[in-house]
């Protein structure tokens, strides 16, 4: 139970738990104390420096800042005396005295107004700032607009900046009144090195700080004019951010980030500026058929101007020529011969319904998705020794940790909002071990960065367990109790002694001891991880070694402990639930066991169809070029650009004889389809994703999607009635609601809570449990509830450096663009701000290459060749190049090795020999 | 008054060797992790150095204690004695400007500065070699008006004494500081009225001025040569 004080507030004496402060409790009564440094939410704190709150308390000199202060025993305060009332005035009188006039102000309902008015402030009595002391307009930003007239100097966006973001660009310059929020040494917005969170934007009380799409050349503008606003989620990574989207004349105007669990408030550049991809032109507005008269397939269509491939038809001509397809080769070569490729970014429903369209109309389970690029090879590992896929602590356990290690993932750039929250953890004096053969930028926050050598992960950590049990730092009573096969790990890891293995993975032998010392040491460590664990020929090894690091320090399930491979798209987690998988049913179920397909098909009321593991997508592909695959069912992925060895899947995808492909763009891959149906952008349909928190969480339509787009659940519905099969959903609430009948996850998640609740975690325990942001805390869904080590041994990368190709290519993303560009390159701010395809380098190899920052180099590897811009990057070691993966016109994939991991089937996108020369 | 970056800067900046070896050993000072404590020192250096505070200077100095470049640039803005701009090449004039100056005449000061140096403070004369500013009270009121030039006091200034010695440093000299009316110290205007033999026989100016002379160090900037650098704190 938490302190209790009691105090009297304006008369009335009151109890409160300890720690609230008086303006909390006065808020809490429904008593308005006028605020304006102070933004109520969990993740700033009160600072107390405007004094537009000041209360009276009985026997103090001084009037006190309400926001900052915390009421002790026996306290007496006013909140409405005349000298408090006069003085706040006085605040807001003065501050006024700067403004611009409300009808020209640069948001006519910012916070300011509001509380001017509330207070009954129309005009101050005080002169105005000599003009030419204050900063001119800062319009150097795409996104933003800074215009200082209207500045109170609150320090909102220095603590947005500073402490909830924690990047460190905004800071108070000068003193008195001249000083102004700057960034960096005084540089324009734009040239500084904003990343463009909009967190100050979202934090400025005055307009001072706002989204450039709300003002107009005059810079006014006004934040409350919107036609209305809509909660949903963001639409971009796996952190699953809560937006909401202010909606003016059928458009989204701007983003605001909301309190959901994973984000409280925050959002990086793409939730909150890269959301007008949906208005792009290059949207599908109708259904597509190709020509009879169109040139050959092939990557030849140029997304505005397809009409000499394509010809504009019904939806009914559209679906009927889709299923026709179907039909036909379901007929005469049988169903084995169409395959589905379903998407990690539409929602839990619509997934559900594809894995169910194929496993029910074609009888077989070739159907994949992306997660077979990115997690398969941790999911493989986890659901082998913890029998659960899901992470077991959500990312902000991290708060609760005091060591944390962060290996092959870079949050910073890929899960923003994540890292925001590891930033701060280090900031309150966490130690953070990175492990990256990049050095990338939370090296600046962590206590050990470990820059090893790119595929020697498994290396790294067996020397690291290797000192753990050599130092007998394991947890004896947490290995006896929850875990099997510790002595087969324990003999394993005698080989690798730091000394030996420091050769392999390039870290001193010191450092790694140190790092085994630290995390076994720590009270709550947790361990996350991204695609630069996975992305390996030993990709499911890596995992095993991270999952066996994790059970021997008996870090798993308890507060700030835990797993957490960090997932890439918004719905990859609920995707994979929702059995987007060739091996699983819905909820992980094995396909090859009877009754677990029987309790699917009497829901879906059909025959068995098969107990044989499906093909994943590589294999997929490979298929196709046996041609025992010749139609494919294409929903919202984009292998064209995704796969690996893409030259390879691009022949494969014009090879086919029947595609269908359902997009909101004409993507690289569209450019060979048969049919392409105009599907729904996230913001324009109903239903709900899954975030790498487990969070089940609720997208709301904000917007109709265009011309005759339609939601992919409704298309995926007309689809499977034109193949003959019994479906009358007429909701995606009808798809959860069957979802739930073979999920014991969902247990007591429905839909309604979702409306009422925005996010559940699974599992929830009861009605109005919020879910269990830890699990496994006694024991693993395992046989005898017990994790397994699995010991893991060397296996070296599949495509080594040579004489012919001696540097290793890695590939990756950028803050600023998303996995195949399709969406990020369409959305103005992110495409205007990394605009061009490009690749980084260290600065002495850039100089043996005789290429100066900017130039061209051409890349070769065993499997083709591009050309791309080069940058400069130290923190890039001097053999290594890496290449983001976004753009087109330098795809990575037309570089990268299809060699699999055996067990997660998951290419090694992380390594490939290559060759640089300047072009 | 408005604390801004100047706008022509020069394109890098690095410490002296002697100066970066007395920076590191700054640096030693506080505990692994607590490096930005010495950013003021380091800033200082920075300054004595070149004169004046520069862009890549506290670039410079953020990058080697590791703090983000806008937590150093608060830190330069905010304190009154770093320049932000160029300073006059051969020195650069502090005239006291509060109470007990001000009713002595330190307006008049500020009039010559406004004539002989620039019309605005924190610009540099014509010919580069001086440049002004008022400053809060530097706590030698018993010797009103005076100005602070280098490291020195200049004290009981009359206006044409200023004039002269404006000239004198222009010249590259560095006239004598202390009280310019003849006094040893801040004993009464016209002469001790008790204790009038007890420097009979002593020296003939007073402690600081006497190590002004030694050192002939007034404008002289600190560069490390001065003094051997001596790490007495800390493990050795």
């Amino acid at each position: 139970m938490s302190q209790k004080v009691s105090f009297t507030l304006n008369g009335k004496k009151i109890e409160v738990d300890k720690g609230l402060t008086i303006w909390e409790i006065a808020n809490g009564q429904g008593i308005k104390i006028p605020h304006l440094c102070h933004k109520p939410t969990t993740a700033y704190r009160p600072d107390g420096n405007c004094r537009a709150c000041m209360v009276e308390i009985e026997g103090e000199r001084t009037l006190a800042a309400s926001c900052i202060r915390e009421p002790s025993e026996g306290m007496v305060v006013f909140t409405e005396t005349d000298r408090a009332k006069s003085s706040r005035k006085m605040v807001l009188e003065m501050l006024l005295s700067d403004q611009p006039e409300v009808n020209i102000s640069h948001d006519r309902s910012s916070h300011f107004w509001k509380m001017a008015q509330q207070n009954e402030i129309t005009e101050s009595r005080l002169p105005k700032i000599e003009k030419e002391r204050v900063p001119l307009l800062d319009d150097s930003h795409l996104a933003m607009r800074v215009n200082l007239d209207a500045c109170i100097q609150c320090g909102l966006c220095v603590r947005a900046c500073r402490e909830v973001q924690v990047n460190d660009v905004i800071g108070m310059s000068g003193r008195g009144h001249d000083a102004y929020p700057t960034f960096d040494l005084a540089d324009p917005m734009g040239e500084s090195t904003c990343v463009a969170c909009g967190e100050c934007v979202q934090a400025c009380p005055t307009g001072a700080l706002m989204p450039a799409t709300v003002l107009d050349e005059k810079q006014t503008g006004d934040s409350g004019d919107y036609d209305n606003e809509v909660k949903s989620v963001c639409p971009f990574c796996g952190v699953g951010c809560q937006v909401s989207l202010k909606i003016k004349d059928k458009r989204v105007k701007f983003v605001e980030g909301i309190d959901g669990p994973a984000n409280e408030g925050r959002l990086c550049v793409k939730g909150r500026f890269g959301f007008d991809y949906i208005h792009h032109d290059h949207r599908l507005t109708k259904p597509l058929i190709r020509r009879d008269d169109a040139p050959q397939k092939g990557l030849n269509v140029d997304p505005s101007n397809w009409q000499k491939f394509f010809r504009e038809a019904s939806w009914d001509e559209a679906l009927d020529f889709a299923a026709d397809g179907f039909k036909k080769l379901k007929d005469n070569q049988g169903g084995a011969s169409v395959a589905g490729f379903g998407s990690a970014k539409c929602t839990n429903e619509e997934a559900y319904l594809f894995q169910k369209f194929i496993r029910q109309g074609f009888g077989h389970n070739n159907v994949d998705h992306c997660t077979r690029l990115c997690h398969a090879s941790s999911v493989a590992a986890l659901m082998e020794n913890v029998g659960s896929a899901a992470v077991t602590a959500t990312f902000n356990e991290i708060e609760n940790s005091d060591v944390a290690i962060v290996i092959g993932a870079n949050p910073v750039e890929n899960h923003p909002v994540a890292a925001t929250y590891f930033k701060q953890f280090t900031k309150r004096g966490g130690k953070l071990i990175v492990m990256d053969p990049r050095g990338q930028a939370l090296k600046r926050h962590a206590s050990h960065m470990l820059q090893f050598r790119p595929g020697a992960d498994v290396s790294m950590l067996n020397a690291i367990m290797h000192v753990i049990v050599e130092e007998r730092l394991y947890d004896q009573q947490y290995i006896e109790a929850f875990t099997e096969n510790w002595e087969a790990e324990k003999n394993h890891l005698k080989e690798f002694s730091p000394e030996k293995m420091s050769e392999i993975c390039g870290i001193e032998a010191d450092v790694l001891r140190d790092v085994a010392r630290t995390f076994a040491g720590a009270k709550a460590g947790m361990i996350f991880w991204g695609m630069g664990v996975s992305q390996h020929i030993h990709g499911t090894d890596n995992s095993r070694c991270l999952i066996s690091l994790a059970l021997m320090t008996g870090q798993v399930g308890r507060p700030g402990t835990g797993l957490h491979p960090l997932r890439g798209q918004n719905n990859v987690q609920g995707a994979s639930d929702a059995g987007l998988i060739p091996m699983f049913l819905p909820d992980y179920q094995t396909v090859t066991d009877d009754g677990v397909r029987n309790a699917f098909t009497e829901v879906w009321n059909s025959g068995d169809f098969s107990s044989q593991r499906g093909l994943t997508v590589t294999e997929i592909m490979n298929a196709v070029h046996e041609g025992s695959i010749q139609g494919m069912y294409i929903l919202g992925e984009n292998p064209a650009m995704s796969d690996p060895d893409v030259d390879h899947a691009r022949d494969a995808l014009a090879k086919l004889n029947h595609l269908v492909v359902q997009d909101i763009f004409l993507t690289e891959t569209a450019n060979y389809a048969d049919v392409i149906l105009p599907a729904s952008a996230f913001a324009e349909k109903s239903g709900t994703v899954t975030n790498t928190n487990r969070q089940v969480q609720m997208g709301r339509k904000a917007v109709h999607p265009p011309g005759e787009a339609k939601e992919d659940w409704w298309i995926e519905v007309q689809l499977a009635k034109r193949m003959g099969l019994d479906w009358t959903y007429s909701d995606p609430s009808e798809v959860f609601a069957e979802m739930k009948l073979n999920m014991r996850s969902l247990d007591n998640i429905t839909w309604e809570r979702l409306i009422n609740e925005n996010a559940v975690t699974y599992p929830s325990l009861s009605k109005d449990d919020p879910g269990q942001a830890i699990v496994f805390g006694n024991g693993f869904p395992r046989q005898n509830g017990r994790a397994r080590f699995t010991p893991a041994s060397i296996i070296p990368p599949d495509d080594v450096p040579d004489s012919n190709y001696p540097m290793i290519l890695t590939t990756g993303r950028q803050l600023e663009h998303w996995h195949t560009g399709s969406m990020t390159r369409r959305a103005s701010v992110l495409d205007a701000v990394e605009p061009e395809a490009n690749c980084s380098m260290h600065p002495k190899t850039l100089r043996k290459l005789g290429v100066e920052p900017g130039g061209h180099v051409r890349l070769t590897t065993k499997r083709g060749s591009i050309v791309v811009m080069a940058r400069m990057d130290r923190a890039v070691s001097e053999d290594m190049v890496f290449l983001p993966f976004a753009y087109v016109e330098a795809a990575a994939n037309i570089l990268t090795n299809s060699a699999l991991d055996p067990y997660g089937k998951i290419p090694e996108f992380k390594f490939s020999a290559v060759k640089v020369v300047k072009a | 008054m408005l604390r801004r970056l100047h706008p022509n800067q020069p394109t890098s900046f690095a410490f002296s060797p002697e100066n970066q070896k007395w920076a590191e050993a700054q640096l030693t000072k506080y505990p692994e992790g607590r490096q930005a404590s010495a950013i003021i020192p380091l800033l200082w250096r920075a300054q004595e150095q070149e004169g004046w505070l520069s862009r890549p200077a506290i670039e410079f100095v953020a990058d080697m204690l590791g703090m983000a470049h806008i937590r150093a640039l608060e830190v330069a803005t905010f304190y009154f004695m770093f320049q932000l701009q160029p300073v006059g090449s051969a020195a650069h004039i502090q005239v006291c400007g509060t109470l007990s100056c001000m009713l002595c005449g330190a307006e008049d000061l500020v009039s010559i500065c406004k004539e002989k140096i620039s019309p605005t403070p924190h610009t540099l004369s014509e010919d580069g070699k001086l440049s002004w500013e008022e400053v809060e009270c530097l706590g030698a009121c018993a010797n009103a008006p005076m100005a602070q030039i280098g490291k020195d006091y200049y004290e009981d200034l009359s206006g044409s004494r200023f004039e002269e010695l404006l000239e004198q440093f222009r010249g590259g000299n560095a006239p004598v500081p202390g009280p310019q009316n003849g006094r040893f110290s801040v004993e009464p205007s016209a002469g001790l009225t008790s204790l009038s033999d007890v420097n009979d026989g002593g020296p003939t100016a007073n402690k600081s001025v006497s190590l002004a002379k030694k050192f002939n160090d007034t404008v002289k900037r600190i560069d490390g040569t001065d003094d051997t650098i001596t790490i007495h704190w800390g493990k050795q």
